[in-house]
């Protein structure tokens, strides 16, 4: 029976075989995974585009910080904030990115990444970097999270605040920051990306200065200065990006002043990362250079 | 019959040389085997390719049986794909037929047989469906338990049970022929 049954599955698993003249071309196909793949990992750049997903992003101190920082990278500026941490034995709130991640195409030259994207291309003034950028553009980007009312009323209670009630009608909306097309400049040790100011969504009537005031108060903020931060976002709220618990092993993070305002920047052992807004624009620089260079590479942006 | 061979990759540690080699001995079986599932030469070259991205882009804290790792993304991809498909009757008109097939009568045939093979093996637990697919494309029994990560003592029980499994679901559904 058992060979029988064997045989019987072989015939009708015949009418899956490829056709002969199908021949899948590795060498082609080699070819366009390196095109997809600019000098770093597409994954590192969508990644890092993705920083302009977040409204709000998470660092533990680095050394030469005290405290755990929560920095605000909101729709329209850069502000940092210093808070506790989120209560331990409780989910942080975890942004995640929507839809499928397509890898940056590759553009010939500013006209072609201005024509995809709809807007102006900034880049460093000539000669601040030796070389011509190599440039590709990304669809729009797309994360967020979705809202767990248990979780934020654990939160809640694990951090000994009272009297705060998460509205029911919030579990499970969904809320998203959107970028436009991004644009993505590489020379041979910085890249820089960069995106129209983020756009939100999320469910009809979703209370966003009370979402924000909730999530500051658990993270320690006192509830009049939590109300005033949360009131100021209005329709920019913090969001929330976990990143590394032993970031602090390996980065550290200060706020900077460039030319045209507040940026933050983290200092790893190979790497310098910097990210700011300005009011048309959000931007993040990272490479190899030295944090100075980095500073005036991101001065030099227009 | 084309038999792919399972690369010793084990030492591979993520060069672009080691990753180029990976890709050239893998990228064509791996399509090969996720052509059987779509029955889309279009769709199981891009799902190879997407395969090979996720190695890059989030590699597995293993460097050992890169290969096996590869083939079950791809296998995870191609059955997703499959399941995501609503519009079946449309998708199986774009598949290819065997060159020998001569008639549109034989063509519609072979359209329909395609299309009963795939809904029934959609309907088996991943692992049986992927284990009778990749025998199918000649792999070894060795092959298979190294892929799927399994005991190769029992890949042969397993596969007379994947036979089983898929005979009574394709005659259950549309009989023995």
């Amino acid at each position: 029976m058992e060979n029988d049954n064997r045989q019987w599955v072989a015939d009708k698993m015949s009418f899956l075989n490829p056709p002969d003249a199908w021949n899948p071309d590795s060498t082609a196909a080699l070819a366009r995974f390196h095109q997809r793949r600019p000098g770093e990992s597409w994954w590192y750049l969508a990644t890092a585009a993705a920083v302009f997903i977040a409204a709000v992003v998470w660092f533990p101190a680095g050394r030469a910080v005290a405290q755990q920082l929560w920095q605000f990278l909101t729709v329209h500026r850069v502000a940092v904030i210093r808070v506790n941490s989120w209560p331990r034995g409780i989910a942080a709130p975890e942004i995640k990115m929507l839809g499928s991640m397509i890898p940056p195409i590759p553009a010939s030259d500013v006209d072609q990444v201005r024509r995809r994207v709809n807007y102006e291309p900034r880049l460093p003034h000539p000669g601040v970097l030796s070389d011509s950028p190599r440039l590709s553009t990304t669809f729009s980007l797309a994360g967020g999270t979705i809202v767990k009312t248990a979780v934020l009323e654990t939160a809640l209670q694990k951090a000994g605040i009272t009297g705060v009630t998460v509205p029911p009608e919030w579990d499970n909306a969904q809320l998203a920051l959107h970028t436009s097309g991004v644009v993505v400049a590489e020379w041979p040790d910085i890249m820089l990306a960069q995106s129209l100011p983020l756009t939100l969504t999320a469910p009809p009537g979703f209370d966003f200065p009370v979402f924000s005031a909730i999530i500051l108060r658990v993270l320690g903020v006192a509830p009049d200065e939590a109300q005033r931060l949360a009131t100021q976002m209005g329709t920019a709220p913090p969001w929330l990006l976990p990143l590394d618990r032993d970031f602090d092993k390996f980065a550290t993070i200060e706020e900077v002043q460039l030319a045209s305002g507040p940026a933050t920047l983290i200092l790893e052992k190979d790497r310098t990362t910097i990210f700011w807004s300005v009011p048309d624009r959000v931007y993040l620089l990272s490479g190899k250079l030295s944090r100075e260079l980095t500073i005036a590479t991101a001065n030099a942006v227009q | 019959m084309h038999v792919a061979t399972i690369s010793d990759i084990s030492a591979l540690a993520g060069s672009t040389a080691d990753f180029d080699s990976l890709f050239a001995a893998n990228y064509k079986p791996l399509a090969r085997v996720i052509y059987r599932i779509l029955g889309d030469s279009a769709a199981a070259e891009e799902l190879a390719a997407e395969a090979f991205w996720k190695l890059h882009r989030s590699p597995p804290a293993s460097k050992g049986n890169l290969a096996g790792w590869l083939y079950r993304t791809g296998l995870r991809l191609a059955f997703d794909s499959l399941k995501k498909r609503k519009r079946r009757a449309l998708y199986e008109a774009k598949a290819p037929v065997s060159a020998a097939v001569q008639n549109p009568e034989e063509v519609v045939n072979q359209q329909e047989q395609q299309a009963r093979v795939r809904l029934a093996l959609s309907s088996l637990n991943p692992v049986q469906a992927s284990l009778l697919i990749l025998r199918s494309e000649g792999h070894s029994l060795n092959e298979i338990a190294a892929i799927l990560v399994l005991n190769p003592n029992s890949v042969g029980t397993l596969l007379a049970r994947a036979d089983a499994a898929f005979r009574k679901e394709y005659v259950n559904r549309y009989g023995e022929r």
